[in-house]
């Protein structure tokens, strides 16, 4: 019966977490759009998210993508050309890096960096009272910090895809050009051939999904940080696994969808 | 009329009940100070009045508001009027001092005279010779001097009620004095004070009701208009300072 009860606790916990995250989740999508009125506060913190999550991760967003662009396209050529099917490796870039591994690779570089900052952060706030500061000036931490960071993470996290998806192709062609030469015109024309409206709205609906998600778990997290510093690197922890498990759900229900419809 | 009013407290901290549902008001113009044996009491009762830790039981009001059954936007127009100064000087980590004195003035204000409110700072940090940290990040500042700068944030804003939490705590005598002086300044232009200290100088010179808690329950209250006011705070024996500056003040 002691199983049974355990069972039935830790349930109950998980539902009343999953309602509690989805009022936050409410919260924030509601001051979201009175984000205009503080911005006079609000403005440095979103400047700074951008900043941090966006420009300062460039450097190894366009590595990764260089990388993986460039890749694709060597294996792709190398496969596909003893087949005589080398014009499908533009479908593969098109599919493999833009429709998926641009927004996810990208999810995980924001996870790694900035949802753990973000959940750290928040939590060291907490245990050092400075919530409750905020919250004495009558400022929302939701309006002051969690929107800020919000707006910051989910632009910039549409913006490093399509950064991605950009050194991705560029990567692509250098690398083809290294074994097979190949005019940059003609390739882009290739890739512009095959790439669609639907790719470029599914990677867009990605990044932004994967931006809330990311942001939105990282935040709350950092929140549920109470009294002690031990919590604050387990709750970074919960914040990066969950974001994890979140961006691969809504990338697969994204991608279901699309094919549905 | 009272302008805060506690009513049958109790706060509950993890599975500890702490007040054993006390109840107090706080008049307008009028300056309460909350002694007690435990400053752990002492400071989760501050945290409550301040909006920041929600009652097991009973009510906070403030002009008549339960400040607990409000949205924090709703509450907006009640912490204008209140300023919160805790007994460790918090500051926004990430913001230099300067931002972090300017941010309820700037939230309060859409329009303010930016070189009036940095005017009116460096008057403060003057008077409390307070090192020039203005640019500086939190983190290099000294205790002394945040506990200071926190208090000129609260002075800037300008509320019509200040809830201080020890505020002599580690100050040196200078400092103890200027404190003491700018809240004598503070209660003689009307405004209400509520202060948690155990500093004998501060009750004698500041104290218009003395509320005397007794771990988690309010053991007396003490009035100025009482005969024997001195001699029954004196007789408290969980003061910090009995024989202090009180004659230079």
């Amino acid at each position: 019966m002691k199983i049974f009860g355990s069972i039935g606790l830790g349930l109950r916990t998980r539902i009343n977490n999953l309602i509690e995250f989805y009022l936050f989740m409410i919260q924030v999508l509601r001051k979201v759009f009175t984000f205009h009125k503080q911005k006079q506060i609000g403005f440095i913190v979103l400047l700074r998210q951008i900043m941090f999550t966006g420009y300062e991760a460039l450097p190894l967003i366009i590595f990764l993508a260089l990388s993986i662009g460039g890749l694709i396209i060597l294996e792709g050529n190398y496969i596909l050309g003893g087949f005589g099917q080398g014009q499908l490796v533009y479908v593969i870039l098109v599919t493999v890096v833009i429709r998926e591994l641009s927004s996810i690779l990208t999810a995980l570089i924001v996870i790694a960096r900035s949802g753990t900052a973000i959940s750290t952060e928040l939590g060291n706030m907490t245990i050092n009272n400075e919530i409750n500061l905020l919250r004495s000036f009558g400022i929302s931490p939701i309006s002051y910090l969690v929107v800020s960071r919000f707006i910051g993470v989910v632009v910039a996290m549409f913006l490093l895809t399509i950064y991605f998806n950009l050194a991705a192709v560029i990567g692509g062609w250098l690398f083809s050009t290294i074994f097979y030469p190949i005019n940059f015109s003609f390739f882009m024309n290739q890739f512009l051939y095959h790439l669609s409206f639907t790719d470029i709205i599914i990677f867009v609906i990605k990044s932004i999904v994967f931006g809330m998600a990311i942001a939105l778990i990282s935040c709350y997290q950092g929140l549920k940080v109470t009294a002690a510093t031990t919590e604050v690197p387990q709750r970074t922890i919960k914040a990066a696994v969950t974001s994890v498990i979140a961006v691969i759900i809504c990338d697969t229900i994204i991608t279901i969808l699309f094919y549905i419809l | 009329m009272s302008v805060l009013e506690i009513k049958n407290l109790v706060v509950q901290v993890e599975e500890q009940k702490i007040f054993n549902r006390i109840s107090f008001g706080v008049d307008e113009r009028e300056t309460v100070l909350i002694v007690g044996s435990h400053g752990y009491y002492n400071g989760i009762l501050l945290n409550t009045i301040g909006g920041f830790f929600e009652p097991a039981e009973g009510k906070v009001t403030f002009e008549g508001i339960d400040i607990y059954s409000k949205t924090e936007e709703e509450l907006i127009a009640l912490r204008k009027k209140v300023s919160v100064v805790f007994q460790e000087g918090v500051f926004l980590a990430n913001l230099s001092v300067l931002e972090n004195l300017l941010l309820p003035v700037k939230f309060y204000r859409k329009k303010f005279i930016h070189s009036k409110v940095i005017k009116e700072i460096k008057d403060y940090c003057e008077f409390f010779e307070v090192p020039p940290v203005l640019q500086k990040r939190p983190a290099f500042i000294s205790y002394t001097s945040k506990k200071l700068l926190s208090f000129i944030r609260a002075l800037i804003t300008h509320p019509e009620m200040i809830i201080l939490n020890k505020p002599l705590f580690n100050l040196d005598i200078r400092n103890q004095k200027r404190v003491i002086h700018v809240l004598k300044e503070m209660k003689s232009q009307g405004k209400t004070l509520v202060i948690s200290s155990n500093s004998f100088d501060v009750i004698k010179a500041l104290a218009d009701r003395v509320i005397y808690l007794e771990k988690n329950d309010i053991k007396k209250i003490m009035n100025r208009e009482d005969k024997d006011f001195i001699q029954q705070v004196k007789q408290l024996d969980i003061l910090s300072d009995l024989i202090g500056v009180e004659d230079e003040i």
